[in-house]
């Protein structure tokens, strides 16, 4: 059995939350079950009861653990595992994952770009943009939440489209738009409280935002999106390799 | 007909503040223009100018110095997920100092992850050597990295402070890093991890685990970072499109 090592210098409960973290994701403790009592966590490896607390918590932050008022400490199925690489929108990454996809529109509407959006999309600032928020939701439950810049130049009856019927990228594929690549960037944010409220979370809660530009096959911007995703819901994948 | 949007004046107030920065071409500490004046330059109150000033501060955008006003803090640190760039390579790139500490090196006995990860015998050990990478003296990541101690005999007599351990891999064993993957998640940090990184207790922090492959594809390395979101911004590049949609087309 592993223990916690006193020579080791890592401090014992982050040696613990690596030794449960290693056994929820080896299986060892199964999806659904609670894992053993702080108590006897504590004894098994013989540090503090807070200490167990600690390394506990930051699982639960993590989503790999969820906490039950009076019932223990059970183990999340396993997070989504979505790709950095594969361009696709919600609802085909969603179903792919066997969730079911829907998006509820919070506002949509016509804009100018402004120097902010032109700058980023491209264009000049007294051009219009189409602008989507929405919240993507699976099997029901809210995932991330969208927004999406789109210049009205390139895709002119976007406005009058039904955005619940189809996907954006069904959209685009009418214009004989295919997004070939998207470059974007990761950070961790902390929402307002009516954003967050709208993902089901805290406003403590950090959440994964991605910004991306996407272009189309004739190198294009399409769209700029924002998108804050729930950072307990998923993990995000990439490879790389020796140029 | 499409019904117009207008913007939120808060919203409008950051878009102004951020276009600012890139129209006039700011730097890292470089003074934002006083409140009073970017209310007179924008059309918007005070409370309005706060707020956006307040929430470009939680991103990492801004900074204040008590009572000497507000200032950019210069754009974060880019990681490039598909490189195999070092962090020194990347720092330099940035035009940005680099600099490593050593936290600890030390060799240890497999837990049943690392025998799994390297398909090791029970009783193997790696090295472990966990690092904090700097740049311009901000700390940045936490890195542990793990590999086999068999394969490389001895490697404690090199110094990683002014080393790439890649390098070490590649001309004094053999072993060449060629591809990997990396696996991203949030978490908070702990609070020794928060005391090296200089953040407070709990704050979010990335996770980044990644495993990278020899080039006979055996597993070389295993590495657990965390990375402070308030200075770093990943990157990638997506180009993958998926196959239904290619056949469609």
């Amino acid at each position: 059995m592993h223990e916690c090592s006193r020579h080791d210098k890592t401090p014992l409960y982050l040696q613990l939350r690596e030794i449960i973290r290693e056994k929820v994701e080896s299986g060892e403790y199964p999806s659904g079950t609670a894992i053993p009592s702080e108590n006897m966590l504590a004894e098994t490896y013989g540090i503090h009861r807070l200490s167990v607390r600690s390394a506990i918590s930051a699982l639960i932050y993590e989503g790999l653990l969820r906490s039950v008022q009076g019932k223990g400490v059970f183990v999340v199925g396993p997070k989504d595992e979505r790709s950095l690489e594969t361009i696709g929108g919600f609802r085909q990454t969603m179903t792919e994952l066997g969730h079911e996809p829907s998006t509820r529109i919070i506002t949509r509407g016509i804009r100018v770009a402004g120097e902010c959006y032109a700058l980023v999309l491209g264009i000049a600032p007294e051009d219009e943009v189409f602008y989507v928020k929405r919240v993507c939701c699976a099997d029901g439950e809210p995932y991330s939440l969208e927004e999406l810049y789109i210049p009205l130049g390139i895709l002119p009856s976007l406005a009058h489209s039904d955005l619940n019927l189809f996907s954006m990228y069904e959209l685009y594929a009418f214009h004989d738009i295919t997004i070939s690549e998207v470059r974007q960037t990761l950070e961790l944010e902390q929402l307002d409280p009516g954003e967050a409220r709208l993902l089901g979370i805290e406003p403590t809660d950090a959440v994964l935002k991605f910004q991306g530009i996407s272009r189309d096959q004739r190198g294009r911007i399409i769209e700029f999106a924002r998108t804050y995703t729930r950072a307990d819901r998923c993990a995000f994948n990439v490879h790389y390799q020796k140029e | 007909m499409e019904q117009r949007y207008s913007v939120r004046p808060r919203e409008a107030a950051v878009e102004a503040i951020q276009s600012y920065i890139v129209q006039n071409g700011l730097k890292a500490g470089d003074k934002l223009p006083s409140e009073r004046d970017m209310c007179a330059m924008w059309s918007l109150n005070r409370s309005t100018l706060r707020l956006a000033i307040a929430r470009l501060i939680r991103d990492g955008a801004l900074e204040t110095q008590q009572g000497a006003g507000i200032f950019y803090a210069g754009p974060k640190y880019r990681r490039e997920l598909q490189g195999l760039d070092s962090f020194r390579a990347a720092s330099a790139m940035q035009n940005r100092d680099y600099e490593s500490r050593i936290i600890s090196f030390e060799r240890i006995e497999c837990d049943g992850m690392l025998l799994r990860l390297f398909r090791a015998e029970p009783g193997a050990r790696v090295w472990r050597l966990d690092r904090l990478r700097l740049t311009d003296g901000c700390p940045l990541e936490l890195e542990s990295a793990f590999f086999l101690a068999d394969r490389f005999p001895d490697i404690d007599r090199f110094d990683f402070i002014g080393d790439s351990l890649y390098r070490v891999f590649e001309e004094e064993y053999g072993a060449v890093p060629t591809q990997g993957d990396e696996r991203i998640t949030a978490t908070r940090a702990g609070s020794g991890e928060a005391a090296l990184l200089d953040i407070p207790d709990g704050t979010p922090v990335f996770r980044v685990e990644s495993k990278t492959c020899d080039q006979d594809g055996a597993l070389l390395e295993y590495c657990r970072v965390l990375i402070r979101s308030d200075r770093v911004v990943l990157t990638s590049r997506m180009t993958r499109v998926r196959e239904e949609e290619r056949s469609d087309a």
